[in-house]
């Protein structure tokens, strides 16, 4: 393992001038495992390990996509993130304000610039309430509307995600499954918050719908200058909407970067597993290998060293099982080398949140070597 | 040409509601021939699964059923007597439905379930009356002695389960999604099908494992000629397993044709949005096409295409009731189109659009109409579609054959 890598992402480039949206440094999330009364007294309590140390930033008007598995961590990283859970390790800074453990009052006044959207519009939605109630709720929480006020600023909103006034006064179960969820983004939208973060938001919903969906969220996203942290397990609906991608593999992030860099060069074998087994829609049909082998193993005991060992295409014996790969950027090692102008980026820390980096030893390897084990070739 | 495996002419299912009465499955025909993977692929609410139902007659009381024809390996399945369907259900149809935890049973061990469908398919020689399955559900067990208990474990072996002695003891809840899936995979073969109906198989699983099960499934169609009906919402899905393919929308089946056709040069504008609509892995568009508006509901509902009023190339005749058109010119396979453009009169643009519709087509679409039948093997309705230049149709089909202009959207 070399050790002249460029940047590891513990360390954000200090002289770097544009400040995230949202920065959090070794997060972690771990829940205990229900335990029966003896085991309480004499054993060591166990823990889902849901969370385990993730660095990550969004920036402003930028969206994030959070893929992998389900049971990856995903959610929980999300709801970590909006402080809906509260970490067990690590720090959380929201424009430049630590928000790890801020409680009561700040709390509130954090949610009224994060909101969540989330994957089952139908369970997101109290099925007593209209419409217009539900989307009218954070306006008056957080004071900022009331009375005919709030009614227009309500059409307002309707109006924006798409639905009819005369929508307002209708129950959710009137309401197809996009308009639903349409009502979760006009409800996410009433405070005017920076950062949304959207929790597999079109996966309940059909290709057409879906499609309608992201469109409306890119296009409020250019108009309020929102930033996103979008999660899904669709690597095709996440390539569209990011501009940024992590994958998540086991409570950690094995890959990030630029979803040009994901997508296009994808350097960890688990992206490259995971590209390759989307079914597509053009291009070669028909029965590929498929490259995962078996389920993810249980993150209560992760494998040691790599995570992703187990199910690795390119395990390559001691050095895997031994120690944990860290991120480090692609860019000095890469086998396919990238463009000038992103070395350049990279080497002087300018956009250092925007590096391409992967956390695998096989990296370590020269290219020759990494070639004759390609996956993709 | 051999006779199909599964042949379905007209099936219409209804459903009486409130509200008055919901058509499903308007006027469907299709055929699977032996060994072939064909594709149900459309929206939900569009009337897939009620197809499968339909033809496995699953529905009971709740739905009408009317059919033209459900012919199955000669069998003519609507004349089939309950326990005579029974036998066929999970003998020579299986299926396997979405989610796996809600087909499976939650208390017995997967060995027992399976186990439980050799006896009763497989023809191992072991007594399936009342009394013996409740001694063995509830005393004994099944032996792992018995035929029915090795073949078991032969079934989860094939499907690629490890350590299958072990598991076949194991309870549906100690298996992970993938695992639940294959299990029900192996009960399906159980009763050694030659049609495996699979509603949804993969849409509760990941990625990784979706592309794992349904490697699984087509291997076994390959290795056992199984015949597979795959009904899916995911067009990826489809592109990558189906040989033919029938895209639904409302109820009906609104183009059909061999997968490569459809997905190069789709010509229902319904399949040309929906195809559109799609994040696709490898392209760079900003923006998605969208497909404005909502599906018509299905109650009491009008005559006519009923993806007219989404559709940016609605003109004049479609109102009118649909008829299949069958395209020719170097199709991989069969392929139809219920849309009035691909009516040989109508003037259409280079951007698809209709520019003339003359009136010697309107009143060959009444002939069709009149002739009271949407399909094309139809003699009288070949005859009236000869083509004033010269051409004919040929093998008994109507043919509408596509203009050079139309090769270019």
């Amino acid at each position: 393992m070399s050790t002249d890598s460029l940047e590891t992402s513990t360390a954000p480039a200090a002289e770097s001038t544009d400040e995230p949206l949202l920065r959090a440094t070794g997060l972690r999330k771990y829940f205990q495992t229900e335990t029966g009364l003896l085991d309480r007294f004499l054993g060591e309590p166990t823990h889902v390990k849901a969370v385990d140390g993730v660095n990550l930033a969004v920036g402003e008007r930028e969206t994030l996509g959070l893929v992998g598995e389900s049971g990856c961590g995903k959610t929980t990283l999300g709801r970590v993130l909006s402080r809906l859970y509260d970490p067990s390790a690590g720090t959380l800074e929201f424009d430049g304000e630590e928000i790890t453990d801020l409680g009561g009052d700040e709390l509130k006044r954090l949610r009224k610039r994060v909101q969540v959207i989330f994957q089952d519009p139908m369970s997101s939605l109290n099925p007593r309430k209209t419409a217009s109630e539900i989307v009218a709720k954070p306006l008056e929480v957080h004071d900022i509307a009331s009375g005919a006020e709030k009614r227009e600023r309500l059409a307002e909103l309707f109006d924006e995600v798409g639905l009819q006034e005369s929508h307002l006064d209708r129950y959710p179960h009137e309401f197809s499954g996009g308009q639903r969820q349409r009502i979760g983004i006009a409800r996410a939208l009433a405070v005017e918050p920076d950062l949304i973060i959207a929790d597999e938001p079109v996966s309940a919903l059909d290709v057409s719908v879906q499609a309608q969906i992201i469109n409306l969220m890119k296009r409020l996203q250019d108009k309020y200058g929102l930033s996103y942290v979008f999660i899904a397990h669709d690597l095709s609906v996440v390539k569209h909407i990011s501009d940024r991608v992590a994958v998540m593999y086991l409570g950690k992030i094995v890959e990030r970067g630029r979803k040009e860099d994901i997508f296009g060069n994808p350097q960890h074998p688990y992206t490259r597993a995971l590209l390759h087994s989307i079914p597509r829609v053009d291009g070669e049909r028909k029965r590929h290998e498929s490259l995962l082998e078996g389920n993810p193993p249980s993150p209560i005991d992760p494998p040691s060293g790599c995570r992703f060992r187990t199910r690795c295409p390119e395990y390559l014996g001691d050095e895997c099982a031994g120690t944990e790969p860290e991120l480090r950027a692609v860019a000095g090692e890469s086998g396919t080398v990238p463009p000038p102008e992103r070395v350049e980026a990279i080497s002087t820390g300018g956009e250092s949140s925007a590096e391409h980096a992967i956390a695998c030893h096989w990296l370590g390897r020269s290219s020759e070597r990494r070639e004759n084990q390609d996956p993709m070739s | 040409m051999s006779e199909p495996l599964l042949d379905v002419r007209g099936l219409t299912t209804s459903f009486e509601t409130g509200q008055g009465r919901l058509t499903a499955v308007d006027d469907v025909s299709f055929s699977i021939e032996e060994g072939e993977v064909f594709g149900v692929v459309g929206e939900s609410g569009s009337g897939k699964s009620v197809t499968a139902l339909s033809v496995m007659r699953l529905l009971d009381d709740a739905g009408t059923v009317e059919a033209d024809e459900v012919r199955f390996d000669g069998t003519d399945l609507l004349s089939l007597s309950e326990s005579e369907m029974r036998s066929v259900r999970g003998g020579e149809i299986s299926m396997i439905f979405q989610d796996p935890m809600t087909s499976l049973n939650p208390v017995m061990t997967i060995g027992e379930q399976i186990a439980e469908v050799v006896r009763h398919h497989g023809d191992v020689g072991e007594r399936t009356g009342f009394w013996s399955e409740m001694r063995r559900k509830y005393v004994t067990g099944t032996s792992t002695e018995s035929r029915s208990w090795r073949r078991a474990i032969e079934l989860l072996e094939t499907v690629g389960i490890p350590e299958p002695e072990q598991r076949a003891t194991e309870y549906p809840h100690q298996l992970s999604g993938g695992m639940r899936q294959r299990v029900v995979i192996a009960q399906a073969l159980a009763g050694d099908p030659s049609l495996i109906v699979a509603d949804e198989p993969t849409t509760a699983l990941d990625v990784s494992i979706e592309a794992q099960i349904l490697n699984e499934i087509l291997e076994l169609s390959d290795e056992f000629g199984i015949s597979v009906m795959l009904i899916t919402h995911d067009l990826g899905v489809v592109r990558e397993t189906c040989d033919r393919v029938a895209v639904m929308y409302a109820s009906e089946f609104m183009e059909t044709g061999h997968v490569d056709d459809l997905f190069e040069d789709p010509h229902h504008p319904y399949t040309e949005g929906l195809l559109a609509s799609i994040p696709r892995i490898d392209d760079d568009r900003e923006w998605l096409s969208v497909i404005e508006g909502t599906v018509p509901d299905l109650i009491d509902k009008p005559p006519g295409c009923p993806f007219q009023d989404r559709c940016e190339y609605a003109f004049d005749l479609c109102d009118r009731p649909l008829v299949e058109y069958e395209l020719d010119s170097n199709r991989r396979a069969r392929h139809a189109v219920r849309c009035h453009r691909e009516n040989d009169r109508v003037r259409v643009d280079e951007s698809g659009h209709v520019t003339d519709v003359p009136d010697e087509a309107v009143a060959a679409l009444e002939r069709r109409i009149e002739a009271g039948d949407g399909s094309s093997n139809d003699a009288t309705v070949a005859e009236s579609t000869v083509r004033a230049d010269g051409g004919s149709p040929t093998g008994g089909f109507d043919e509408t054959e596509r203009r050079g202009d139309r090769d270019e959207y």
